[in-house]
């Protein structure tokens, strides 16, 4: 084990893990020094929606007198803030649920637990987690610790500032059109949006029941894959869990890309790109060539252009049900950009929202056979541009927003209506000094691979040893 | 923001909404200049008889298990 930084909230998740159980250093001193960042940081980049310091600590206290057996045993993690836990308080970044007290306990949340993690803050997030911006009208935008000027992404925009300000090992975050990756992306760390049905959803607040997600958000791949392997499995309180077998997600990260095939998408992922942002992708591709993976060009089902409008179609409309009471009463208590994106759902015929459902079986299976029938993996930018400044982005409910919106999405969305996984990795810097990151799509419940891949272009590149310098945005 | 008939939006905001929205920003669900109809018509949407949303489910966990061509 090598030594660990003098700060150790500079460590990994799995460097940290290890001095843990190791009994190098106590969970109390880890906390202690993640508490300390989470407040500092966290109030430079407005992430923070709540924390329990001494709830932390007893944690930490109760992790050292065990015998530290899980694998994310005495480790501190945060969280987006809509992740149930009885008791506490969870906001979901909203004016409406600002004092809400579930009473049940997370599926998410009970097999971090179980894996011996501790769970000491409650990160920002977007507003009920609809947006892909990161902005929040009424708890604030959260600071992307690379340029605070700059977006986060969202909707897990709390988790993604946290875990790049070297403040947490590693957050959950939720994906339904992107927010869990969208923030990596623009955070410069790695994200993963899990198959449908993999993750418990068991006491997550919703968004839309088709298409919500719960996936880690850390600074490696190797600490995701950490995360994945606590969280991944069937819960029978979940009735879109999948009862299928979990992968190791550990065992073959290092094996290297030789006997795989990567596919580049001839269509949609490319449309409209930013050209730096083009060279920044055959960049990586040539690492990964270098690395010996075999890459092919692979066309897609014509239709998958409209997926990113179907998305959030189905968000709309499976939101605006859920939300139709409070948009009656309390509508004045919603952001503008909220409201106006909640209560176009509600004008969606029930025809139409269901026809797009039945797309999706329609769409998996074309894709499955057009890609999956010749690679392994699909290779992607995460995003078409560079991330955007706040203001660039702050943008309301209007048809300028709407492209916006669309815009941001596009590499994102596809793969949330289709369900696959899909996998954020940093893959260097613009020339405007904000993170750039790459997309790899597996087969059905095969995070796995997309692990395997992440990790080889990971330990090809430096890009996880730069770390922001949230110190000079402080003093600005 | 584009309306026609197919998604009775203009119906819906002037005669049947149960919510006062005031003039405050209503966006297209599907946030493009196309309305849910258009977009259904133009890309296959309801032309499939057999089928309903459960059937997508079954398919990601067939192709996990291999299954698909059954």
């Amino acid at each position: 084990m090598t030594d660990l930084p003098s700060n150790p909230c500079d460590a990994s998740l799995t460097a940290i893990a290890s001095a843990l159980r190791a009994r190098k250093i106590s969970s109390v001193e880890v906390t202690q020094a993640s508490l300390q960042r989470l407040k500092a940081r966290g109030a430079e980049m407005n992430a923070i929606a709540g924390i329990d310091e001494a709830d932390a600590l007893a944690q930490a206290e109760r992790a050292d007198a065990s015998d530290l057996s899980g694998p994310l045993a005495g480790v501190p993690l945060s969280h987006k803030d809509m992740y149930y836990r009885p008791g506490r308080i969870s906001g979901c970044g909203s004016k409406i649920r600002e004092n809400f007290m579930p009473d049940v306990l997370s599926g998410a949340l009970r097999n971090l637990d179980n894996a011996g993690a501790l769970d000491i803050a409650r990160l920002n997030m977007v507003e009920f987690a609809l947006g892909v911006t990161g902005h929040n009208e009424i708890t604030g935008n959260v600071r992307n610790p690379w340029n605070p000027d700059h977006m986060t992404g969202g909707s897990s925009s709390g988790s993604g500032s946290m875990v790049a300000a070297r403040a947490t090992f590693g957050a959950l975050g939720s994906d339904t059109g992107g927010s869990v990756r969208l923030p990596a992306a623009c955070c410069g760390v790695v994200g993963m949006k899990v198959t449908m049905g993999r993750v418990s959803r068991f006491g997550a607040m919703p968004l839309s029941y088709t298409l919500d997600t719960v996936g880690p958000l850390t600074r490696t791949v190797r600490d995701n894959a950490m995360m994945l392997a606590a969280l991944a499995g069937y819960d029978d309180n979940d009735p879109s869990s999948a009862n299928v077998p979990v992968d190791d997600y550990l065992s073959g990260l290092e094996t290297g890309v030789k006997d795989l095939k990567i596919g580049i998408p001839t269509s949609h992922f490319f449309d409209d790109i930013d050209p730096e942002i083009g060279d920044r992708f055959t960049a990586t591709v040539d690492v990964l060539k270098a690395a010996g993976a075999t890459f092919v060009d692979v066309d897609l089902p014509k239709r998958i252009a409209v997926t990113n409008a179907l998305t959030s179609l189905i968000t709309a409309s499976e939101g605006a049900a859920l939300h139709q009471h409070w948009l009656e009463t309390r509508g004045d208590d919603y952001g503008v950009q909220t409201f106006g994106r909640f209560a176009g759902g509600l004008a969606t015929p029930a025809s139409r929202y269901i026809q797009a459902l039945n797309l999706r079986t329609e769409l998996l299976a074309e894709f499955n056979e057009m890609v999956f029938g010749h690679v392994d993996v699909m290779m992607t930018p995460m995003m078409i541009m560079d991330v955007p400044t706040i203001a660039e982005s702050a943008v309301g409910a209007d048809e300028k927003a709407a492209a916006m919106l669309a815009k941001v999405g596009h590499c994102s969305r596809p793969v949330n209506f289709l369900g696959l996984p899909g996998l954020a990795v940093p893959s260097g810097f613009a020339k405007s000094g904000l993170p750039s990151s790459i997309q790899f799509v597996g087969r059905p419940f095969d995070e796995a691979t997309l692990y395997r891949v992440g990790r080889a272009y990971e330990r090809e590149t430096d890009w996880i040893t730069h770390a922001p310098d949230v110190s000079a945005w402080a003093q600005s | 923001m584009t309306i026609d008939r197919d998604d009775m939006m203009t119906e819906w905001l002037s005669k049947v909404q149960a919510i006062d929205l005031g003039d405050r920003q209503i966006m297209n669900p599907a946030r493009t200049s196309q309305s849910a109809g258009q977009i259904m018509k133009e890309n296959g949407g309801g032309m499939t008889f057999d089928t309903e949303p459960a059937a997508y489910y079954k398919l990601l966990r067939d192709l996990k298990m291999g299954k698909s061509d059954d």
